[in-house]
């Protein structure tokens, strides 16, 4: 940028505003094609669409003392959206086997999970070796009292066994797929700084950093108890 | 036609209706059966996390008491304060209700043998078993959680969450006995009633963030460096994982020996102890040889907010969450304190930045709706203006896309740094149906300090339509409306609307112009009468020796500081070169003070400038703020520093401090340092947010990057 050099030639094909003829000077002929607004009668009416109505002084004031909590604001009926809902898998973890306990599908859209908790647990679920979702579970394994008044430590017990969630996009699984389902549970060995995830399995990808808690090679539906079978495949049957 | 839907509420109704002390539905009636009530609505399910409250040992009377705590321990507590306030639109809350049959919990005896801390020699004295939803038993002994679950809890927890609750990621279940307990863990919280809410946030801590505790035990510990963010064994300064909060002139260690606090020496003035970052050795329950940041987090004490490492965990871990952006942003003095606050708005939630002059801190954070109610929506329009004269602004908000009608409202302080809505018109006013397309401008047209309202609708009526809503401080009304004609003009879709005093009588007047609609550009000076416009002064095609043309743009500005509102004209792509004009009026007319053409002193003008009206020197004249983005191998940001009849201008070119400008920048100007005039900017982008001096040169005061914060040092970048 140089301000004391000649102005840049943005369109050469246009002209400066000082060669212009005031169109003052040479307004538009009043002929069919020009519309001036001298020209213009009062409003022109466009017969497809509504009129508002006359504007009427005697209407009532606007401030009105009305119900002291308004009622919620009306939702815009709209066409049925595609479905984004997800399965909610209830996981058990007991020496170092995974168990399928629940689960139950939910409205999505689901939001894929991008920071992970590396000091906890993380889940991935691969169908085919694709990852289907990958999730932390950030508390696990035990329970701590809360502290003593005046005192700030908790008394901390190691349960045998604990419980987690684990979701993927009921979209790109259904319940025929189940026995290719794949979950792992894994512990981060050491931490992985500013960690960026790529598509591929958690473990080709960090294979010296993280280390598998509990695993599931697929969900034979028949081997689960019956309470279990029954909602496992209501969760995955549209 | 106008069928009176409309709803206005008075102060009156406002100041009873809605003593929440935070955003949310006001408590219902108790409920007689089971049921859930979603306390904190930020989103799907799925895309957000959520937590499930429960309450055992709870009657049908007791309902309300329970629903109060709720209240009191999530809503005012954990989500009113610091972190979780901030973020709340992470958060759902889901309040299920469990009418049990007997009012308060079991209760059970322990001898300890004076064993306090090992509960392997405790025997039962006694247990009194009350028939409660979820069959929690309350004991008061510490190594025993202070509670326990019968053989049955588990399954009928699991059963009421899944009836009761989408998706859940944390729970807090509720237990109906006065005393101080609470078990914690795998994302579940037991508590009675005798807890404060600060344990609550300590635990979410654990389970939202995977933070570790930084309280200390008489433990010595010998292992490996922990995964945790918030402790480590590392005591080398450039290696340390939380180095980047670390002021260099903090001695590392900064404390050694037992739980430590500060013993490097004397304590600097000021320090924080929650928020001055160090190296301190005990955490992790352990007493020696695991060190934490600061002398006293939430992750020690409970009661301090979360230090700048857990912070920043859990900011970043939740960002994806909340779904925050700096996209939309407004510049308003919310506390009428002459400097200008920033409200951004993000789907449905908004968030409130107050400046202090120097920096912007966060002290309204609302998700769904404020008390009112106005429910937000990402199609939320935001018109800042000081509509009942209180010398703070307030908040028109119009949406006229994502309901299934049309709405208008009018928020306003609530007292407490927040907003609150006083009225609201629900898809029609007397006089004025609310279309989408409806267009607003914040304009004084009766000059009683109160900003009023100008709405126009050219394009969903057979005919345009141009109304003016006066505000009376707690409400609009309609005072004049013009159906095709506008004092003299024949209006259409594409006129565009420029307020301003341009006769210095204190009512705000309107410049219209139309470069698309007729053979000939039009541009008139409509006059306020305080009730209705007259129309001064038509230009057709050619505007006081300037020749208009479509692409001609208009930014009103008193520049000579005479009181009444001018027009800088800017062209960049109808003519060879790019030309600015200054249009001064004396009320009744424009004559060009001056134009440049091509050039104005220090700044090369080009066909995608862009201009926003600022005061930057002090003197009372409208100046420019310019920036280019396009049509230069860099990008520019310029001022443009008027003395009533010319132009000086400067510029930074490529990055102003640390801002790098881009061509996704976006500007406002504004008065964040509280001086004389608008001399600032507020820039903004997708994920960076700046605040820009331009005194005495274009200087960047602060730069935040997805959330605004101030660390004492560092920063999360």
């Amino acid at each position: 940028m140089d301000a004391t050099a000649r102005p840049i030639i943005e369109n050469a094909k246009l002209p400066t505003m000082t060669d212009a003829v005031a169109p003052m000077q040479q307004a538009p002929a009043r002929d069919a094609n020009s519309r001036l607004m001298d020209d213009a009668q009062p409003p022109l009416i466009d017969a497809s669409k509504p009129t508002m109505g006359a504007f009427t002084v005697d209407q009532p004031g606007p401030i009105r003392v009305i119900p002291r909590v308004l009622p919620d604001q009306e939702p815009r009926l709209t066409r049925a959206a595609p479905d984004t809902s997800y399965v909610v898998l209830r996981m058990r973890v007991q020496d170092g086997k995974l168990a399928v306990i629940g689960s139950k599908r939910v409205d999505g859209p689901l939001l894929a999970e991008e920071e992970i908790v590396q000091d906890g647990l993380t889940y991935e679920a691969l169908l085919d070796d694709k990852r289907l979702s990958l999730g932390s579970v950030p508390d696990f394994g035990e329970q701590r009292s809360y502290p003593r008044p005046g005192t700030t430590e908790h008394y901390v017990t190691v349960l045998p066994s604990f419980d987690f969630n684990l979701r993927v996009p009921s979209d790109r699984i259904s319940l025929q797929d189940l026995p290719k389902l794949k979950i792992s549970l894994y512990r981060f060995k050491v931490p992985v700084p500013d960690l960026k995830l790529g598509s591929q399995p958690l473990r080709a990808q960090l294979a010296q950093e993280v280390r598998v808690v509990a695993e599931l090679n697929g969900i034979q539906l028949a081997k689960l108890p019956s309470n279990v079978q029954e909602v496992v495949q209501r969760a995955f049957t549209r | 036609m106008p069928d009176h839907k409309s709803k206005v509420l008075d102060q009156g109704a406002v100041d009873t209706a809605l003593h929440v002390d935070r955003p949310g539905p006001m408590p219902g009636a108790a409920p007689v059966t089971d049921s859930v009530t979603q306390i904190l609505s930020a989103g799907p399910v799925g895309s957000k996390l959520n937590i499930a409250v429960l309450g055992d040992g709870f009657a049908a009377a007791d309902q309300d008491a329970y629903n109060l705590k709720v209240q009191q321990l999530l809503i005012d507590g954990v989500f009113g304060h610091d972190y979780f306030y901030e973020d709340n639109q992470a958060f759902n809350i889901f309040r299920v209700n469990l009418i049990s049959n007997a009012s308060g919990v079991s209760t059970r005896v322990y001898d300890e043998h004076g064993t306090h801390d090992n509960p392997k020699d405790d025997t039962i004295v006694s247990t009194t078993m009350k028939d409660t939803a979820l069959k929690y038993i309350f004991s008061g002994s510490w190594a025993h959680c202070w509670l326990e679950g019968t053989a049955d809890t588990a399954a009928l927890v699991q059963a009421a969450l899944n009836k009761w609750v989408p998706d859940y990621d944390l729970v807090v279940i509720l237990l109906n006995d006065p005393r101080y307990g609470g078990c914690g863990g795998g994302g579940f919280q037991v508590v009675p009633l005798g807890i404060g809410w600060e344990v609550l946030a300590h635990e979410f801590g654990h389970g939202t963030g995977g933070l570790a505790d930084e309280y200390c035990t008489s433990n010595v510990y010998s292992g490996g460096e922990p995964g945790a963010v918030n402790v480590t064994i590392n005591t080398n300064r450039n290696t340390l994982k939380w180095r980047n909060f670390v002021n260099p002139s903090t001695p590392i260690p900064t404390g050694t020996g037992q739980c430590s606090g500060y013993t490097a020496g004397a304590k600097p003035a000021g320090w924080s102890d929650s928020q001055d970052v160090g190296l301190f050795e005990g955490g992790g329950a352990n007493g020696r040889g695991m060190y934490r940041p600061v002398i006293n987090c939430r992750m020690n004490g409970n009661s301090p907010e979360f230090c700048p490492i857990c912070y920043t965990t859990l900011k970043n871990k939740m960002h994806p969450y909340t779904g925050r952006t700096f996209l939309k942003c407004y510049a308003g003095d919310f506390n009428g304190d002459g400097k200008s606050d920033l409200l951004m708005h993000n789907g449905n939630s908004i968030m409130i930045c107050r400046s202090n002059g120097a920096q912007l801190d966060v002290v309204f954070s609302a998700v769904e709706r404020v008390p009112g109610s106005w429910q937000f929506k990402p199609n939320d329009r935001f018109y800042i203006g000081d509509f009942n004269g209180d010398g703070k602004d307030e908040v028109a908000v119009f949406n006229g896309s994502d309901w299934g009608m049309e709405y208008l409202g009018l928020l306003a302080d609530d007292g407490k740094n927040g907003l609150k809505l006083i009225a609201r018109y629900d898809n029609t006013m007397p006089n004025w149906d609310f279309k989408k397309d409806d267009q607003f401008f914040v304009a004084d047209f009766n000059g009683d300090g109160k900003k009023d309202l100008i709405v126009f609708n050219g394009t969903n009526w057979s005919m345009p339509y141009l109304g003016m809503l006066q505000c009376s401080g707690t409400g609009f009304s309609l005072v004049r409306r013009y159906d095709g004609n506008f004092a003299g003009w024949q209006m259409t879709a594409g006129d565009k609307f420029y307020v301003g005093d341009f006769d210095g009588d204190g009512k705000q007047d309107l410049y219209v112009f139309n470069g698309d609609n007729w053979s000939i550009p039009y541009l008139a000076m409509h006059r306020s009468t305080g009730n209705a416009y007259t129309m001064v002064k038509r230009y057709d095609a050619n505007l006081a020796g300037w020749n208009m043309t479509k692409g001609d743009k208009f930014y009103p500005g008193d520049f000579n500081g005479d009181g009444k509102t001018d027009l800088y004209v800017f062209n960049g792509e109808n003519w060879s070169i790019a030309y600015l004009a200054m249009m001064a009026s004396n009320g009744a007319a424009v004559s060009m003070t001056r134009r440049y053409d091509g050039n104005a002193p220090g700044w090369q003008m080009r066909k995608n400038d862009q201009h926003y009206v600022a005061e930057i020197s002090g003197d009372n004249k409208a100046d420019l703020f310019v920036y280019n983005a396009t049509d230069w191998g860099k990008e520019y940001l310029g001022t443009m520093i008027s003395d009533g009849a010319n132009l000086a201008c400067a510029w930074k070119e490529d990055w102003v401090g640390e801002w790098n400008l881009g061509s996704v920048d976006r500007f406002i100007p504004c008065n964040f340092e509280g001086a004389a005039g608008k001399r600032d900017l507020f820039v903004h982008n997708q994920n960076w947010f700046g605040m820009i001096k331009a005194t005495p040169t274009l200087t960047l005061q602060k730069l935040y990057y997805k959330y605004i914060h101030n660390y004492r040092y560092g920063r999360n970048w």
